[in-house]
């Protein structure tokens, strides 16, 4: 049976899907060969691809995930290169897990609270970062500070904090650390606490506050805050040269304060609302007569008066 | 959403269990060949992985099959038996039929497979789509990256083809 180009065109792809009308369907079995397609659609229907490892193909890619580089499919048949290559891994995974570091980090304007393998409890203030390795952790608690973090220590073997400035080193106990720029403040809430520096070791009973700048100790004496302020939502500062404070607030708030050249020597001592960054900038440029300048929510500006 | 990417691992892997068989068999139906069409459907999962920030999920698949389509890769040679039938033969009346006709239907699907191998590749991969994957035309069309017209020509040119060279044996 003849028809023209136009008509017949793809009629049999439609077909094949079962998109055809009767008529259609009628004219195509005129067609002389129409049982050799009815065939060509049933046998290829019951068509199979070989079966193959959907997980191990995700295990391959999910390895290669975690690496970086060219991907090649071993193809290595012996046994006992198999076992080699096990025990490479095996060797591999151990080195990792050993050397392994932990790291919580929190940026300007947050804190953050979490535990560490022993159900020691770490508060992290706003700007700060703690790195320690959980392999072997209880008998071997290290943990590296730079910023300040409020610790509630498991009892067990020896804590030590490291810091840039000076190591703390404790048993079972409650205490904060605080390590910006050369300068290092440690307070005890309970427990003991040993604060090792370059020059000197001093050990800490509750409610005493130790704090050194530039390695040299500029107080240490006794307080009767039962924890942190920051953990309160305030900020207290105790000796601070003004700069140091305006770069907490900073980071407390995530907020930029242009300010002038301040008074030399001029230190500050006492606390500022931590839940209100326009009310502890106020207090702070009231106690060196500025006026403050807001340019937006997150910048302002200190003037000296006239 | 940062996490509603295909960067978290349990979106990736519900995803790849959605596609990979269908990768895999398009890939197969291209090559010939197994060991190298599960080589590039892990090449092309790997590399949607290294890009999961940037694809977004609406255009994985497509993703997918257009890294899988222009992996560079030295041409192995077509394997002998790829494909097989279901135990199950699809042909209805094949119960009370004598040894010779059974002879002769066996004659016709070896004869089948020989010409859908020998059929050129654009034809091969979108007609088996079609009848091993049971995917619609507009489906094909979407991963081959074509039109639903470009997919019927090549699937009426393939049936042509298969009529032609089955009828020619006889």
């Amino acid at each position: 049976m003849i028809m023209k180009e136009e008509e017949e065109k793809y009629q049999w792809a439609a077909w094949l899907d079962d998109q055809v009308s009767d008529a259609e369907l009628e004219q195509l079995r005129q067609d002389p060969d129409y049982a050799v397609m009815e065939k060509i659609k049933s046998y290829t229907a019951a068509l199979r691809t070989p079966e193959f490892e959907e997980n191990a193909l995700l295990l391959r890619i999910q390895n290669k995930q975690r690496q970086s580089g060219k991907v090649r499919r071993l193809f290595i048949k012996q046994t006992l290169q198999w076992a080699a290559l096990l025990l490479v891994f095996l060797g591999l995974g151990m080195g990792y897990t050993i050397t392994r570091t932990e790291s919580e980090i929190t940026t300007s304007g947050e804190s953050l609270s979490f535990q560490l393998p022993d159900d020691s409890e770490v508060q992290l203030h706003a700007g700060s970062e703690l790195t320690y390795k959980s392999w072997n952790w209880d008998s071997n608690r290290h943990v590296s500070l730079q910023g300040e973090a409020y610790f509630k220590v498991a009892k067990g073997a020896r804590f030590d904090v490291k810091t840039s400035e000076g190591n703390v080193s404790v048993l079972g106990t409650q205490f904060n650390v605080k390590v910006r720029g050369n300068r290092l403040e440690v307070t005890c809430f309970e427990g003991k606490v040993q604060v090792a520096t370059a020059s000197e070791k001093i050990i800490l009973t509750p409610g005493k506050t130790l704090a050194y700048d530039q390695q040299k100790r500029l107080f240490f004496h006794t307080t009767d805050a039962l924890q942190p302020a920051w953990i309160a939502k305030e900020l207290a500062f105790e000796k601070e040269k003004p700069q140091d404070v305006l770069a907490e607030l900073e980071r407390h708030f995530d907020i930029t304060i242009k300010a002038p050249a301040f008074p030399k020597n001029e230190l500050f001592t006492g606390k500022l609302p931590g839940d209100s960054s326009e009310a502890a900038i106020q207090l702070l440029a009231h106690s060196y007569h500025f006026k403050v300048v807001k340019i937006n929510d997150r910048t302002y500006s200190l003037d000296a008066t006239p | 959403m940062e996490d509603a990417n295909l960067c978290n691992e349990s979106l990736f892997e519900r995803f790849y269990r959605a596609h990979v068989k269908a990768l895999r068999n398009f890939l197969l139906y291209k090559f010939g060949n197994t060991e190298q069409a599960e080589d590039c459907t892990q090449e092309a999962f790997i590399k949607l992985w290294q890009n999961c920030g940037q694809v977004t999920p609406e255009k994985a698949k497509s993703f997918l099959y257009t890294v899988a389509n222009n992996l560079n890769l030295n041409q192995i040679a077509h394997q002998k038996v790829v494909l097989t039938y279901a135990q199950k033969a699809n042909v209805s009346s094949a119960t009370s039929e004598s040894p010779q006709y059974l002879l002769e239907e066996e004659e016709f699907k070896t004869r089948l497979l020989s010409a859908i191998e020998n059929l050129n590749e654009t034809q091969r991969v979108a007609f088996l789509m079609h009848r091993i994957d049971g995917k619609k035309y507009h489906e094909i069309a979407e991963e081959l990256n074509i039109s639903v017209k470009a997919v019927e020509k090549r699937i009426h040119l393939a049936l042509e083809e298969l009529r032609k060279k089955i009828s020619n044996f006889r």
